[in-house]
């Protein structure tokens, strides 16, 4: 369910006015991308869950101020970037203070993976252990490094966007790309010519 | 284009993003044109791009209500839904007590006394003539008294 512009600024109007059918519409809309989004960076359901809501609350709690200068997508995925990025934070400091592994592996949750349903058993097998792999190199990289990668190569954002989103410059985002693809393509090759 | 400034790996990163700006992307080209090296590590960053798909969790439409709910939910919650009543009560409580402190105690006030009238103070006299007269007849009783033995 994707809104167009005209119809998400009559819902935010209509949501400024206390019309809570109108916010349900909002959040019915973006939902289903804020949650992927946030799966996408922290790589835990109910953790994704549970920065989207808050993402959701911190728009309701500012739709007074929201002027309409930016799309509520924008607006939502600066939200749900901010919180990864602090939850991802938090994460590394916890693993590093009590002495945990990476736990990397551990923590990933890829029990409601989409696979193509008409797959064999095979391939669908084969399809979570590339994307248990994938979510392992990713979870490498830095927290703003990742936010930038799946901004860019997953959400297909545009880098000034992105700028936008993570209150970065242009150059710094472009430097936090590179690197994050510079990362990921040592971790495959070195995953490829390490020992099965 | 000299081939050292072109030679940039970064460059090759936002051209397969396609996030040169045009002119930048012209000269990157031309340099393609005439640096093997370059061409090469294009064509392997792009296929190792291409092979990075990011994976992604199945919400049904089930889950979308569900998690809808959940938000509409907590937005309709009072601000002080959750806390514990009793707290905002000690706060009270706390703050009436600090302005007791503070303010000036009406008890530790020296009581001013009006000032006796002159009527008043005639009959404080004549009461205590009173006492004294009455203090005379015991002495003289007393007196008397022993008088008698």
């Amino acid at each position: 369910m994707s809104l167009k512009r005209a119809e998400e600024k009559i819902l935010i109007d209509q949501a400024q006015n206390g019309h809570d059918s109108a916010f349900r519409q909002l959040v019915e809309a973006h939902s289903e991308k804020v949650i992927q989004l946030a799966w996408r960076l922290v790589g835990n359901r109910a953790e994704a869950e549970d920065i989207s809501q808050e993402a959701f609350l911190r728009l309701f709690k500012s739709l007074s101020k929201f002027r309409g200068e930016s799309r509520i997508s924008t607006w939502l995925y600066r939200a749900v970037c901010r919180l990864a990025i602090d939850h991802l934070r938090r994460e590394r400091l916890k693993r590093k203070f009590f002495f945990v592994n990476s736990g990397t592996e551990e923590q990933l949750d890829l029990t409601d993976l989409a696979v193509d349903p008409s797959a064999s058993a095979h391939d669908q097998l084969q399809a979570k252990e590339t994307a248990r792999h994938m979510q392992l190199l990713l979870n490498t990289l830095p927290a703003r490094q990742k936010a930038v990668f799946v901004l860019r190569h997953t959400e297909d954002l545009p880098l000034k966007e992105i700028a936008t989103i993570l209150n970065l410059s242009e150059g710094t985002v472009k430097s936090h790309l590179h690197r994050a693809v510079t990362l990921l393509r040592r971790e495959l090759k070195n995953t490829q010519e390490s020992p099965a | 284009m000299k081939k050292r400034l072109s030679c940039d790996e970064r460059l090759l990163t936002l051209y397969h993003y396609n996030e040169l700006q045009p002119e930048e992307r012209l000269q990157l080209e031309e340099h393609l044109k005439c640096c093997s090296q370059c061409r090469n590590s294009l064509s392997q960053l792009s296929s190792c791009l291409t092979d990075i798909t990011i994976p992604k969790i199945d919400i049904s439409a089930a889950d979308r209500l569900n998690f809808t709910d959940q938000v509409l939910k907590k937005t309709t919650r009072p601000h002080f839904a959750g806390k514990p009543v009793w707290g905002g009560a000690l706060i009270v409580t706390g703050l009436l007590m600090l302005l007791l402190v503070i303010l000036p105690n009406p008890t530790n006030k020296i009581i001013k006394q009006p000032k006796p009238s002159l009527s008043e103070l005639e009959l404080i006299e004549q009461l205590e003539l009173l006492q004294n007269l009455d203090l005379l007849e015991d002495m003289e009783v007393l007196k008397e008294l022993e008088d008698l033995g």
